[in-house]
């Protein structure tokens, strides 16, 4: 993906969201004009964005969203719920948009048609909401054709594909001839069959017969004299169709038809809506130049429309023109705004009957003053200096002396009126350089001292008429300066489109591949931020890792330098290097960590739109309380939290606070709180979620637990109210009496316990009936690297995260108890069960015990309880860079994964949860 | 080296015609709103400025009219804008623009311009 | 013969020419109801025609000629919806 694509996701996101928290901001405060300022100017500049690619389907919603904001802040359009709900509906497409075109780069053809009904969706919420009725009336949806030779030839009688036919003909340069023949009453007498000297009319595309008068009564008809008509479609020349009726020639006219005359749209006017949208796109390609894309979005209109309706003959029509060499600009454009319409092409507007390819839309030029129109004829005038410049050039020069004509001629007397002067006076100077027109620069440079002196721009007026006369003498002697727009309007050229941004940004960027990024691209000029590529810190977190287990090569070497070599001096001076790089790296390390830090708002930020959503569907009011969003823990931690957190939002809402009534009932607010804060304690980032809803009975969880067959009768007497709530985290607990559509789906909290331990979080629960709930997860800052303390078992070392271990101890064999068949003992006034770490294991060696009848036990954490594991030794504790176990390893429920020593061994990281 | 101040909130577009102006020889640096613009204006030199219409804090119209009012700059200012409207463009003249190009601003169309407003031959 | 009269039915055959005009008006005066089959009709001169439409016949069935079909619908399927 180019850089600049990647440039405008990033920051289409971010305005994404930006858009979406505006309008939630909204539906508090509707009056705040600041925020309707923002929410437009945010809905605009994506558009803008937008624009620079080739994303018609995203720009147009866009742009009717812009339209929509545009009304609302200027007061015309009220703000409301449904809008808000539209606007949200119309950015939530654009980011499904922004997905499509990250992933595939492009974007999938059938949104083409969602985009239609999108914009179109929004542009009649606008026009229904307009506070003064500007909506246009479309007063008579039926077809009229509007030229009277359609009606007198009734070419609208033809079926498409032969009118078709004759267009095709036409174009390829066939005269089309409309015959009429009117037999004379008496012809039956003189032998002749006028219809079937119709039907052989030469190169007859169709034909018809009409009644002269109405039929009188059967009884009173003469069958034998004529008085029919007989009509036909050839493309034969006049020569021919003569010689044919040779002997008829008097009761035969002929009358050439228009090409254009054939092109009439046919159908059903009032089966579909016609996209305002698709005619001012199509109108726009047309300015640009582009039939060819013109020519795809007519296709893919077609074939999302039902062929019977009149839009899509209208469309079939558009795509014939759109075909024809060379395309008649002026009746391509008079056919797209009879799309709006919906009535028969004008064609009676068009300058030229035959195809023309010169563009003819002339943009309407500014006022400039009579002086500046008159230079075709006065090219006597030259300038025995100037230099030859090119055409596009000339061109550009011209219209920025206007421009600068018409700034000169502004009477707003505005108080900065003598900078706009000077400003003026440097355009032209340098115009003048760029052309090397050096005689210009000391009449300029007088002009300007006399203006700025007078006060007035009189004196620059006066030579910038004078030399406008000039330039036109560069330009070409048939093109008159009037026609040239002023800058900014469309430019001239459109028969030679320009390069798209898509072909021309890789040949901009190709010299370094590195993505520009702009110097500031944060908001705030306070915090100046990069935006870096996630991959590229992923490999700086990859590479110091490997640094800081390199070094912990070190105290190996200076070990082995003592030992095995005997040089003592060499083991210390190594040694010292080592806690030089080992600061060095760890320094660095946790440089790196900062880098991966983003702030919780990353995954709060979405709340405000979930809650409004969910809570709006299940009918309830809640106010939704943000706290800490700007807490920072590693990126990993933070989208690990989001499903999770997610998950239990929902279940608050859904669950947990009450229905309006409800609360009322309880003498309680009609509108539930729901909090969710975040801070930071120690290395922990602690978030809670806390609601004040109808709380949870633990009586009722206790009783759920003991039917389920989670705990049994004697765990169900003695466990504390708080133990029992949080059963609801166990496996296969489901609070729930009915599985709802919202937090059900069949996973109970059991999959939130997983997934936050899985970032060695843990989660708790507090409640209080009918007073509220509160979930408190606590999460590590950082997981990338885990202290683990070394333990030895049956010869083998492991890795224990120092996160579970509480302490260790060595306890003798005369305090262990066995209670049933496990094996206890009192551990600070506590009875704590004791495992074996090799019988965990499955390994058959017995725990060693040592000279002083001792075992040692770690007191490892596991949730809220504590468990002893008996190994036979503990060693130092190390940092070191998890990894995920993978293949079969990675079936392996004891390991939570491995980590490379110093020396290079592998040491397995024990999964407590896995092996108790 | 010609020195042109983007002054334009939207990062993609200041990266768009970074990159056009750039490929063509000249320096560019950046501003995000009327006041930044401002404040790098009072700090250096440039020999044009390209201006957004629509932007937080301070619009183009208002850092035109600071510049141009304040004698902070008088070099040429090209304003640009989504709208094609003749009221738009007189708007930004007023304010003190010297040219007016219509987004998506065609490369050539761009490098056309602001070489003549820099006075720089072909 | 180029018009088969039956109980309720005339049926065109080949070239229908000016001569049986006259007959087909007879029958047709006194058959209101009866319909026409066209089907194997190459071609009908127009006094016949000028029948078919003054006594607003249906046509049971249309000519297989396509040629001929087209521009009779063009006035006879007009008759009919009036």
């Amino acid at each position: 993906m180019n850089p600049l694509l990647e440039q405008f996701l990033s920051e289409a996101r971010e305005f994404l969201q930006g858009i979406a928290e505006k309008l939630m901001q909204l539906e508090n405060t509707p009056d705040d004009s600041y925020l309707l300022v923002e929410l437009f100017r945010l809905v605009h500049t994506l558009k803008g964005n937008s624009g620079l690619f080739e994303f018609p389907e995203m720009t147009r919603v866009l742009h009717a969203g812009e339209d929509l904001m545009d009304a609302v802040r200027d007061g015309r359009v009220g703000f409301s719920q449904k809008l808000a709900d539209d606007l949200l509906d119309a950015m939530d497409f654009v980011s499904v948009l922004c997905d499509q075109i990250e992933q595939g780069g492009k974007i999938e053809a059938d949104m083409t048609v969602d985009s239609y009904r999108l914009a179109e969706s929004l542009r009649v919420l606008m026009a229904s909401q307009m506070t003064s009725a500007q909506t246009p009336v479309v007063d008579d949806a039926q077809p009229a054709s509007t030229k009277d030779t359609i009606n007198f030839l009734a070419l609208n009688q033809l079926p498409e594909t032969v009118r078709i036919d004759a267009y095709t003909r036409a174009m390829a340069g066939e005269t089309l001839y409309w015959v009429i023949y009117t037999p004379i009453e008496n012809c039956f007498f003189q032998g002749e069959d006028p219809f079937f000297t119709a039907r052989q009319t030469p190169e007859s595309l169709w034909g018809q017969i009409s009644a002269q008068e109405a039929w009188p009564p059967l009884a009173e008809l003469d069958a034998y004299r004529s008085a029919l008509r007989f009509e036909a479609l050839s493309a034969a020349s006049r020569e021919e169709l003569i010689e044919h009726y040779r002997y008829v020639e008097d009761q035969i006219q002929l009358i050439p038809v228009d090409p254009w005359s054939f092109v009439i749209p046919q159908g059903n006017p009032n089966g579909g809506p016609v996209y305002e949208d698709f005619v001012l796109d199509a109108l726009q390609y047309m300015d640009a130049g582009d039939l060819t894309a013109l020519r795809s979005v007519a296709e893919t209109m077609l074939q999302l429309s039902n062929p019977e309706l009149w839009l899509s003959s209208a469309l079939r029509w558009l795509i014939l023109l759109l075909d024809t060499v060379p395309p008649n600009h002026q009746a391509i454009t008079i056919l797209i705004e009879s799309l709006r319409s919906l009535k028969a092409p004008d064609w009676s507007l068009l300058t030229d009957t035959l195809p023309v390819v010169t563009a003819v839309a002339v943009a309407p030029t500014i006022e400039t003053g009579s002086e500046i129109k008159t230079p075709v004829e006065t090219s006597s005038v030259t300038r025995a200096d100037a230099k030859e410049i090119s055409e596009a050039d000339a061109l550009a020069l011209a219209s920025i002396f206007a421009t600068q004509l018409q700034i000169l001629q502004l009477d707003d007397n505005a108080s900065w009126q003598l900078g706009r002067i000077k400003a003026v006076a440097g355009v032209l100077l340098n115009c003048c350089k760029a052309i090397d027109d050096t005689h210009a620069i000391a009449a300029i440079e007088e002009a300007l001292a006399a203006s700025l002196a007078a006060e007035n721009s009189a004196p620059l007026i006066d030579w910038l008429t004078a030399r406008s006369l000039n330039v036109a003498v560069v330009k070409p002697v048939a093109e008159p300066i009037a026609e040239e727009p002023p800058i900014g309007l469309k430019t001239l050229d459109e028969a030679a489109p320009m390069p798209t941004v898509e072909e021309i940004t890789p040949e901009l960027v190709s010299a370094d591949d590195v993505p520009k990024f702009g110097r500031r691209p944060d908001e705030s000029t306070a915090a100046k931020s990069l935006k870096v590529d996630q991959a590229k810190i992923d490999r700086l977190m990859n590479l110091i890792g490997e640094i800081v287990v390199s070094k912990n090569a070190l105290p190996y070497l200076a070990q082995r330098a003592e030992e095995q070599f005997g040089v003592r001096e060499l083991s210390r001076e190594i040694k010292a290097q080592y806690a030089v790089i080992n600061r060095i790296a760890e320094e660095m390390q946790d440089a790196i960590m900062q880098v991966r830090m983003m702030p919780v708002s990353f995954v709060f930020q979405r709340f405000p739109r979930l809650v409004r959503d969910i809570s709006r569907k299940l009918g309830k009011e809640v106010h939704l309380v943000l706290e800490g969003e700007e807490t920072e823990a590693d990126k990993n931690i933070i989208e690990a939290l989001a499903d999770p957190l997610i998950h239990i939002v929902r279940n608050s809402l859904d669950h947990g606070l009450e229905l309006p009534d409800v609360r009322r009932a309880a003498g309680k607010p009609a509108s539930g709180t729901l909090t969710i804060k975040a801070n930071q304690e120690g290395d922990q980032v602690i978030i809670e979620i806390i609601d004040d809803g109808k709380g949870i009975d633990p009586e009722v969880i206790k009783r759920k637990a003991y039917e389920k067959n989670i705990i049994d009768e004697a765990t169900l007497e003695r466990m504390s109210d708080l133990e029992a709530v949080n059963l609801i985290f166990a496996a296969g607990f489901s609070t729930a009496e009915v599985v709802s559509d919202l937090s059900g789906r069949g996973v109970g909290m059991d999959v939130v316990r997983t997934a936050v331990e899985k970032v060695n979080g843990a989660i708790q629960l507090d409640s209080q009936v009918g007073k509220g709930t509160r979930i408190r997860i606590s999460l590590p800052l950082s997981m990338a690297v885990t202290k683990v303390m070394i333990i030895e078992s049956d010869d083998q070392v492991f890795g224990m995260p120092m996160d579970h271990v509480v302490e260790i101890v060595r306890i003798p064999v005369s305090e262990l108890t066995s209670i049933k068949q496990s094996l206890t003992t009192v551990f600070r006034g506590k009875i704590v069960a004791l495992k074996s770490l090799n019988s965990l294991l499955g390994l058959p060696a017995e725990p060693i015990v040592n000279s002083d009848g001792e075992v040692a036990v770690l007191i490892a954490r596991l949730g809220n309880e504590v468990v002893g594991l008996i190994v036979d030794d503990f060693h130092e504790t190390i940092d070191v860079i998890q990894k995920p176990l993978t293949g079969v390893l990675a079936g392996l429920g004891a390991y939570s994964g491995s980590a490379l020593m110093g020396d290079g061994s592998v040491l397995m990281i024990l999964n407590v949860r896995g092996i108790v | 080296m010609k020195r042109i101040l983007i002054v334009d909130d939207a990062a993609t577009v200041r990266m768009y015609h970074r990159n056009i102006l750039e490929s063509a020889g000249y320096s560019v640096d950046e501003a995000l709103n009327g006041i930044e613009a401002i404040e790098k204006a009072l700090q250096e030199s440039f020999d044009l400025y390209i201006v957004d219409v629509n932007m937080p804090k301070l619009d183009g119209y208002g850092f035109l009219r600071e510049l141009r009012g304040e004698n902070i700059s008088q070099v040429p200012a090209i304003m640009v804008s989504t709208e094609a409207e003749a009221n738009d463009q007189v708007a930004a003249f007023k304010a003190g623009a010297n040219g007016y190009l219509v987004k998506p601003v065609k490369p050539e169309q761009l490098l056309t311009h602001v070489r003549l407003l820099i006075g720089e031959t072909v | 013969m180029a018009i088969e009269y039956k109980k309720n039915q005339a049926v065109f055959v080949d070239v229908v020419s000016v001569d049986e005009a006259e007959t087909l008006l007879d029958w047709l005066q006194n058959k209101p109801n009866a319909k026409i089959d066209l089907g194997r009709c190459s071609h009908l001169h127009p006094s016949n025609l000028q029948v078919l439409l003054a006594a607003k016949v249906s046509i049971a069935v249309w000519p297989k000629d396509i040629n001929l079909r087209a521009w009779l619908e063009s006035i006879l399927t007009i008759t009919q919806a009036v």
